[in-house]
């Protein structure tokens, strides 16, 4: 343990110092990623504070309400004349998405209590109602504002960073490598084609097709995980890759081609209607709204699991050492079990997504190569974060636009810039070991709080514990 | 006779493609019993080689080419654990990730690398032992798979005997056994490790240039022996080079057997070689020739 200077130290003694905007901001930033000693140690938070973060919410809401007469592309910004009409539309159509933003982070906090994770964990509903909400209200405002291309793209994004938060669970949180994304995502989709389509007897509600493809992965998860878990982590890798090579093989033989469509060249999905109670809302936005609400509970869910619960805790000693894990009472298989498990269904809900947005899947939608995809995007956004996974979602999901892009320029600029992309992870892995949204983030907070940065796999001590100060006193006793 | 033959033939071609999984093997657990990592690049480093090989004929006749892609691979293999890889397992904090992670990004690198040199389709790559069939004991074998087990036999002879009688060999199992104990004995650790990358380089090329006449040059086509490789790893048992050859020919033979087998087919045969991994893991998770080490949670 290196020594804390004592000059540094002091001035992280708040409650004893004026502070100005920017230490105020760092209180702020220090309290949403705080733990629960720590947030007993400094009391609750003021008054001042919840206005500050509440007003800069609203400014947020305002700037995304008035960007509603901006048709914002992703590529382009132009603008459209100001129509009052619609503006008057606007407003309660819009307080009715602050009102179900609500319910939404209110069932997800209690989904994940019944789950059996520490309900809202550190954080009340109402704070964790101030963290959620403005995303949640621009996200479902988003309709308003963008075209059918760009809900599409949205939504795509939505859809990998799902995919990217499930390996995050495993990769991030507990530090265990899999290879075998895309063919989680595979299986699912499928899944959710033959349960909507009814290819089997059974037809079903796309949302629970949906769940129940999720499901039923989380259980390949757990009989694939069974075997491979029990020994080395490096025998996942193996298992994982095997999976994502084996499944696309799998659909494409003669014994799965009548389901797999194979002779069509992919099945497409036979209906996806707007129901009737929804009156005449066009089918682009039902099936952004039908992506983006089932992923913002999923995101709550992830956060909530991650931050907030015994399991999350658990999870990040197992990255730290598996012995210590171990002879502090974890029961590390279950737990890397249950991580494996997690990934799988959250890559299934991600399959579903995929076969909602694409209305299609054949055996060449995912390889080997898409599932390495998913892992540097993981490693390059910020193993550990929600938001690092959100990131490498994004990524993922505007990465075909940068290939174009590279591959207009120049001849045989595809390969070259999927290159790039691996030379993308292997700096980051040598030089920012935490990912580009942690690395940033992890500087910004030590620049504001002047606390010195976490390293990549060690705890920092509690950022007001006085180890000069207590070691004096020890000595002044005796 | 004639069913003897087919199936002769079939099992004689599963070696040959064994042979190769082996030698792919053999690699990975060099580098593993040596590094402590995977090399999950290992594969797409060949292909490049094979690439190499393929620009250089070109220029210059087949053996020349194969010596200057055999040299040029060893060196590569050096330049890798110099520039990247010592910088990772040099400064090792507990955990392999960032050293898998690295060399799957590597993997991607590589991959991409060669699709930019040659372009996605398959090209043709001659092969210096030709097609023709040869009688042996009055059963016909092809040349060419025979050409392969003989040279990957011969491969893994040199690689077996360097290991076991010279003073290098022993260097490397001091490094295996306790790198640290090793490097307080005066072994230039680092020194050797990157010879231990260049050696496994070079293996994983010869093999890919033994493959290459029979499976042709496409950016993809050793994704399936890296697989098959890594599961014949896992078969013979992690740290074993014996079990990695034998496994890699286990793999090889059930998996040319059940491509034949009519209701199995040429797509789900990957699926025989995936149950026999998941037994593999149930019934004995060290491996055929793996130790059996303390529990590890």
């Amino acid at each position: 343990m290196t020594e804390i200077e004592p000059e540094k130290h002091k001035s992280k003694d708040l409650s004893k110092r004026r502070v100005g905007i920017g230490q105020r901001a760092a209180i702020y930033w220090d309290y949403v990623g705080k733990t629960a000693t720590q947030t007993a140690d400094q009391g609750i938070l003021t008054l001042a504070q919840i206005f500050g973060a509440v007003a800069s919410k609203v400014v947020a809401l305002f700037a995304g309400l008035m960007a509603w007469s901006i048709d914002i592309d992703f590529f382009s910004i132009r603008k459209l004349p100001v129509n009052f009409l619609k503006m008057i539309v606007a407003i309660p159509l819009a307080s009715l998405i602050f009102i179900s933003s609500f319910f939404l982070v209110i069932v997800g906090g209690t989904l994940s209590g019944i789950l059996g994770f520490r309900n809202f964990g550190e954080y009340s509903a109402k704070e964790q109602f101030l963290i959620w909400f403005p995303v949640f209200a621009l996200l479902l405002a988003m309709p308003l504002l963008l075209s059918e291309y760009s809900l599409y793209r949205l939504s795509l994004v939505a859809t990998y960073s799902i995919a990217v938060i499930g390996l995050d669970m495993l990769f991030g949180q507990c530090g265990i490598i899999s290879l075998g994304q895309g063919g989680f995502l595979m299986t699912s989709g499928y899944m959710t084609i033959w349960l909507v389509n009814g290819t089997f007897g059974l037809k079903l509600p796309i949302l629970i097709a949906i769940s129940v493809g999720a499901l039923l992965n989380g259980f390949v998860g757990l009989a694939l995980g069974l075997p491979a878990l029990r020994v080395k982590d490096h025998y996942l890798v193996i298992v994982s890759l095997a999976l994502s090579i084996v499944i696309p093989k799998v659909f494409r033989s003669p014994l799965m081609a009548p389901y797999s469509g194979m002779k069509e060249g992919g099945l497409y999905i036979s209906t996806l209607e707007v129901p009737s109670f929804l009156g005449k809302m066009p089918p682009y936005v039902w099936k952004y709204l039908i992506v983006i609400v089932p992923a913002m509970l999923l995101v709550v869910i992830a956060y909530n699991i991650i931050h907030h619960s015994q399991i999350g805790r658990a999870f990040r000693t197992l990255k730290c050492d598996r012995e210590i894990s171990s002879i502090i009472g974890i029961p590390v298989v279950r737990y890397k079990l249950f991580a494996f498990m997690l990934s799988a269904i959250y890559a299934g809900f991600a399959g579903g997504f995929f076969v909602i947005l694409n209305e299609f899947m054949s055996p060449d939608s995912f390889n080997a190569y898409s599932s390495v995809d998913y892992l540097v995007a993981t490693a390059i956004g910020g193993p550990g974060s929600i938001l690092g996974s959100i990131f490498g979602g994004t990524f993922l999901a505007f990465q075909p636009d940068l290939t174009k892009l590279a591959s207009d320029h120049m001849s045989g600029g595809k390969s070259l810039a999927q290159a790039v992309y691996g030379a993308l992870l292997v700096i980051t892995v040598l030089f920012a070991p935490r990912g580009i949204v942690g690395e940033l983030t992890g500087r910004l907070k030590s620049k504001l709080t002047g606390l010195p940065r976490r390293g990549n796999f060690q705890m920092a001590p509690p950022p007001d514990y006085d180890w000069l100060n207590e070691k004096k006193q020890h000595f002044e006793m005796n | 006779m004639d069913t003897f033959n087919y199936y002769f033939a079939l099992v004689f071609d599963g070696v040959a493609y064994g042979c190769i999984y082996g030698l792919f093997a053999l690699t990975f657990v060099a580098l593993f019993r040596a590094n402590k990592i995977f090399n999950f690049a290992q594969t797409e480093v060949a292909t490049l080689g094979v690439v190499l090989m393929l620009l250089l004929l070109k220029h210059m006749s087949f053996w020349s080419a194969m010596i200057l892609t055999i040299l040029a691979s060893f060196a590569f293999g050096v330049l890798l654990h110099v520039t990247i890889m010592r910088f990772l397992t040099e400064r090792r904090r507990g955990s392999h990730l960032s050293e898998t992670i690295v060399t799957i990004g590597l993997f991607v690198i590589f991959n991409n690398i060669s699709s930019y040199l040659i372009g996605d389709e398959t090209q043709p790559f001659p092969s210096p032992f030709g097609s023709d069939v040869l009688s042996l004991f009055g059963v016909p074998v092809s040349k060419q798979s025979l050409g392969i087990i003989v040279a990957s036999l011969l491969m893994t002879g040199c690689i077996f005997l360097v290991f076991r009688f010279t003073k290098l060999g022993l260097k490397f199992e001091a490094i295996a056994e306790n790198a640290d104990a090793a490097r307080l004995r005066g072994i230039r650790v680092s020194n050797l490790l990157a010879v231990a990358w260049g050696i496994t380089i070079m293996a994983g090329v010869f093999a890919a240039l033994l493959i290459a006449p029979i499976q042709y040059v496409s950016p993809a086509m050793l994704i399936s022996f890296f697989s098959y490789s890594l599961i014949a790893v896992v078969i013979g048992g992690l740290e074993s080079p014996l079990g990695a050859i034998v496994g890699g020919i286990i793999v090889g033979v059930v998996d040319n057997l059940a491509a034949n087998v009519s209701f199995i087919g040429s797509e789900l045969r990957f699926l025989v070689i995936f149950a026999l991994l998941l037994l593999v893991l149930l019934v004995r998770p060290r491996g055929l020739w793996g130790r059996a080490e303390a529990r590890r949670v």
